[in-house]
């Protein structure tokens, strides 16, 4: 017997015999709490000089020699000459001479950095490639193609030649709807398996529908020709204030049972009030997508705020919310005290195998604190659901504020605000009811910036540092000290740290913060951004990179 | 076609100059437009909503202010018509009223109907900033593209086709619903040759790019302004001209605190190779809080031909003064350090500086306070930049109050920044006319309008 899974995939789950092998080994074997669970090494420190802010940083095999390298994407802005040519008339001269002058100009400037890793976990000297404000964005892709580049002409796979120099290989012809632009996107996210074969395949936004490349299994790189074209639902243009174009991207995940991954759209403009589902047909095809109603929008009753599998079946579960605080306009005082704490029912709601939405809900609980993006903002908060402890299943984290009158009038103008935040966790129980994890002390003080508040940049849940598959809770904001709080299976964490250390420097904001896995050894590691002071006034600063890496010295 | 006299309310007071009277409207006031009536007479084109909040079926009448009737002219426009704008269609120097909706554009076809004239996705007449009447083409803006539209052949039974296209800046971003690709707001500057402003987008945290884009066939230029200081762009931005110069007037702030006060900047805007970014013109402190709107505006104050700068905002913590000041102008977009000053103690929920309703040449000063507009009479030589007591007061039905004021129709939800709730509009006539509209609110919802005009 064996278990026919791979990981990353979706969809395959082990047979009942085999979950039944697996129970009779567990129980007949009792194991102590924590016993046999790795431990917490101590960390590697590693700094990198960039010139500019990184736009993006990568974990990818490039050379293909079994070691996970460093792929830094730099964009800064430097003096350089321009030459500029001009038609001009001089004395004793007929007609129009052509005139060159060079002018000192500010230029923007990128660049890629690979820092191949050595199998002592050291890396080499920086191999650098400048890179064209062509290039839109870069993401780890299937090691064929180990790290591809979005381009204005569609997608390069960037190469290491055997003289050690960095280039770029064209490699798919399909410009996307953001081809000059010439902005770097560092969180495209584009890559996902959507063939659920456990290779990373290639969404690709292209102007005529989301083009999906999947990564073949022969050489486990990019296919070069599209496996289907996608039209993309809720598509919008408005030209009244900004002139923008929303294109929605979709979340990948099985929501009607069927074992394989769906396309799920949120509308750029309705947000969770309206849904599109756009089920797989295999080998990279996906049906036209439908339209799934889930709320009117009512500020005063229940709203949509999540869609997906909470249960872990391949089925999609919408959570509603409503909120229990007086919904009438008090002081100033009153408001700011609804937005510190507030009160919220939540409702379940079962989506069915053809995606009609149940009209009973199936559980209702009371929930102190933020979890869920209010209808218009555009601040992600880093609550919602996610699996806190490894099982599979979501768990819910809220988040309450500690803030006053004056920060919040501050922050209006600067989108900058210094809050104290306190974690509360609901954890998944087996029959699907949320429990409140009482006695935890996950609270801090966080220098935000409101411009910037990304879900992937306040993961101080998405941290593994043990590799248990349990979320540690990574404790920042009390100043250079940082302590790692172990996840335990009931999703609590112990107050005690089981590992602390400092940082070199306080981050100026939590958004430098970055915790997840850069050397491929299955722990989280920390990722801090230290600006420094930049050599001219309106120019990007330099920066140091500071790597904690966590599985000790090798 | 009918003409529908609707209730007019008693008459007020008339000054010498101007008229003000109220007009009960069988709708909400969507947008408004100077134009030729029907039968040839200057008035204003009014866009009405059947429903309350500018919902519902959309419907186009003809007001003139001198006869004070109301005209149907369009019956039943699509409910996502959204704006009204006077154009020469016909090409006989009439200007005509064409609504708009996204992507598609209406002018009327005589009997109540309406017939289209540009069928085109992504066309929105709402997306440029700045006065097009007068001009021989029509501009609308979406992402990545500005386009301009004239006169198609046909006469007076024509349509609108492309008369250019300018490439626009766009930006990439990845929100959690997926990309959004935008363009930095696009401004027609007053005056001549006609000049375009896209912008202002900040590079960084001090440098401020502007892309000018001339209609003339010379290139788009690249303006760039840098903040004097460690400060950061407020949402006051305006494009203006000054004696012909393309500036940028902008407000930032340093300290966030109760008591800090905006800066007030003006930059000259012009080719800029280095893209470093040029130094401001004019740096002022103000004492606009932070959190109050300040309005900036070019015109001859003084009336020695030159344009002068006159900045207008709200005083005091609780906004409760409204404080002009005028920058005597010294020609190409430089200023007399000292200014001067004028207050007023009362809280205005709207104003408008700029319009001369006192007919001496002088802009003037509208101001709405309560439920009573205000006109405050420009002073070219005096101490103060406008008159010390009002010209004229007028009581405003149905006045908006400050804390019932909502984002308004036309207006996102989501527009950052300090905003208030315009429902002050001047209109210009065809034949030199000026008409302003005040808006207020009807128990059942439907306008009402309070109108100073002056012939």
């Amino acid at each position: 017997m064996e278990l026919n899974d791979t990981p990353g995939s979706r969809g395959r789950r082990p047979s009942l015999p085999v979950l039944l092998l697996a129970a009779l080994l567990l129980s007949a074997v009792p194991v102590p709490l924590g016993a046999g669970r790795p431990s917490l090494s101590t960390l590697r420190t590693l700094s990198l000089d960039l010139p500019g802010a990184p736009a993006a940083v990568i974990s990818a095999d490039v050379d293909g020699d079994g070691h996970r390298d460093l792929v830094v994407v730099v964009a800064y802005n430097q003096w350089d000459e321009v030459a500029v040519t001009e038609s001009s008339t001089m004395d004793d001269v007929k007609g129009l001479v052509e005139v060159m002058t060079i002018v000192p100009a500010v230029i923007d400037r990128r660049e890629v950095r690979l820092y191949r890793a050595r199998p002592d976990g050291s890396y080499e000297p920086a191999r650098v490639l400048p890179l064209p404000l062509s290039v839109l964005g870069m993401e780890a892709g299937p090691p064929g193609t180990p790290v591809v580049a979005l381009t204005d002409e569609g997608v390069s796979a960037l190469r290491l030649d055997e003289g050690g120099a960095l280039r770029l290989e064209p490699w798919i012809a399909d410009p996307p709807v953001m081809a000059h632009t010439g902005n770097f996107l560092g969180d495209l996210k584009l890559i996902e398996d959507v063939d659920g074969d456990g290779i990373p395949d290639l969404l690709l936004p292209a102007r005529d529908g989301l083009a999906v490349y999947l990564g073949r299994r022969k050489d486990r790189a990019l296919a070069r020709r599209a496996a289907s074209r996608v039209p993309v639902p809720g598509e919008a243009w408005r030209s009244a204030a900004d002139l923008e174009h929303r294109y929605p991207l979709p979340k990948i995940e099985d929501v009607d049972g069927d074992g394989r991954p769906d396309l799920v759209f949120r509308d750029p403009v309705k947000r969770w009030r309206s849904v599109w589902v756009a089920r797989n047909a295999g080998e990279g095809k996906f049906l036209p997508a439908v339209e799934v109603v889930l709320g009117t929008g009512d500020p005063k009753g229940p709203n949509p705020v999540w869609v997906g599998d909470l249960e872990g079946n391949g089925l999609a579960e919408v959570v509603f919310r409503q909120s229990l605080d007086d919904s009438r306009r008090g002081s100033i005082r009153q408001e700011i005290e609804k937005v510190r704490d507030p009160h919220s029912r939540l409702t379940f709601h079962r989506l069915s195998r053809d995606l009609a939405l149940e009209k009973a809900p199936y559980r209702t609980f009371d929930v102190t604190g933020h979890g869920f993006e209010s209808q218009e903002s555009e601040i992600e908060l880093p609550g919602g659901f996610k699996d806190v402890n490894g099982d599979g299943r979501p768990d819910l984290v809220t988040i309450t504020m500690d803030v006053g009158v004056a920060k919040v009038l501050g922050s209006l103008a600067t989108k900058r605000l210094t809050v104290g935040l306190d974690f509360h966790v609901w954890c998944q129980q087996k029959d699907g009811a949320f429990r409140p994890v009482k006695g935890l002390d996950l609270s801090g003080s966080f220098r935000v910036d409101l411009n910037d508040l990304r879900i992937s940049q306040l993961s101080l849940f998405s941290g593994d540092f043990d590799g248990d598959g349990k979320a540690d809770f990574v404790q920042l904001g009390r100043g250079k000290r940082v302590t790692i709080h172990r996840g335990r299976a009931d999703c609590s964490f112990p107050a005690a740290p089981d590992m602390a250390f400092d940082l070199k420097e306080e981050p100026r904001d939590l958004s430098l913060v970055q915790i997840r896995d850069l050397d491929g050894d299955g722990r989280s590691d920390l990722m801090v951004i230290q600006p420094k002071r930049a050599a001219e006034e309106g120019f990007a600063p330099p920066v140091r990179l500071d790597l904690y890496l966590s599985g000790g010295a090798k | 076609m009918g003409s529908v006299l609707l209730f007019l309310s008693a008459l007020l007071p008339l000054p010498a100059s101007a008229q003000t009277f109220t007009l009960s409207l069988p709708g909400t006031l969507v947008s408004a437009a100077g134009v030729t009536g029907p039968s040839g007479r200057p008035g204003v084109a009014l866009l009405l909503a059947a429903g309350r909040d500018g919902k519902g079926a959309k419907s186009l009448l003809f007001f003139d202010p001198e006869r004070r009737s109301l005209q149907r002219w369009i019956d039943n426009l699509h409910e996502e018509t959204n704006v009204v704008a006077a154009f020469d269609l016909a090409g006989n120097g009439v200007a005509s009223p064409l609504a708009g909706m996204p992507g598609v554009v209406f002018a009327p076809a005589g009997g109540g109907g309406s017939r289209k004239v540009l069928n085109e996705s992504n066309v929105d007449l709402r997306s440029v900033a700045g006065v097009t009447a007068g001009r021989p083409w029509l501009p609308a803006a979406h992402t990545g593209l500005l386009e301009l539209f004239e006169r198609g052949p046909g006469g007076s039974g024509g349509a609108l086709q492309h008369h250019g296209v300018y490439p626009l800046p766009v930006k990439a971003e990845r929100q959690r619903w997926g990309l959004r690709l935008s363009s930095p707001p696009v401004t027609l500057l007053p005056g001549d040759p006609p000049l375009f402003a896209a912008g202002p987008q900040v590079a960084g945290r001090r440098r401020i790019e502007t892309l000018l884009i001339p209609l003339d066939g010379t290139a788009q230029q690249e303006a760039w302004s840098l903040l004097p200081g460690e400060e950061r762009l407020m949402y006051d931005r305006r494009y203006l001209r000054i004696d012909g110069v393309p500036v940028l007037a902008a407000t930032s702030f340093d300290k966030i605190g109760v008591f800090a006060k905006k800066r007030f900047r003006l930059y000259v805007l012009g080719r800029d190779r280095s893209r470093k970014g040029s130094a401001p013109t004019l740096a002022v402190e103000t004492d606009c809080p932070l959190w109050f709107p300040l309005d900036a505006a070019s015109a001859d104050a003084d009336g020695d031909g030159h344009q002068d700068l006159v900045i207008v905002h709200p005083g005091g913590l609780q906004g409760k003064e409204l404080l002009v000041t005028a920058y005597h102008g010294t020609g190409g977009g430089h200023f007399d350090s000292r200014p001067r000053h004028w207050k007023l103690g009362d809280q205005a929920t709207d104003w408008l500086y700029g319009p001369d309703l006192t007919g001496d040449g002088i802009p003037d000063l509208l101001v709405l306070a309560g439920d009573r507009l205000l006109l405050y009479a420009g002073d070219p030589k005096g101490s103060r930049p406008l008159a010390g007591r009002p010209a004229w007061v007028a009581s405003v039905p149905g006045a908006p109050k400050p804390d019932a004021r909502d984002a308004g129709e036309g207006r996102p939800a989501e527009a950052p920044g300090p905003t208030r709730e315009r429902v002050l509009t001047a209109h210009e006539l065809p034949g030199g006319g000026r008409v302003v509209l005040v808006r207020g609110a009807q128990k059942d919802g439907r306008t009402v309008l309070t109108v100073a005009w002056r012939k």
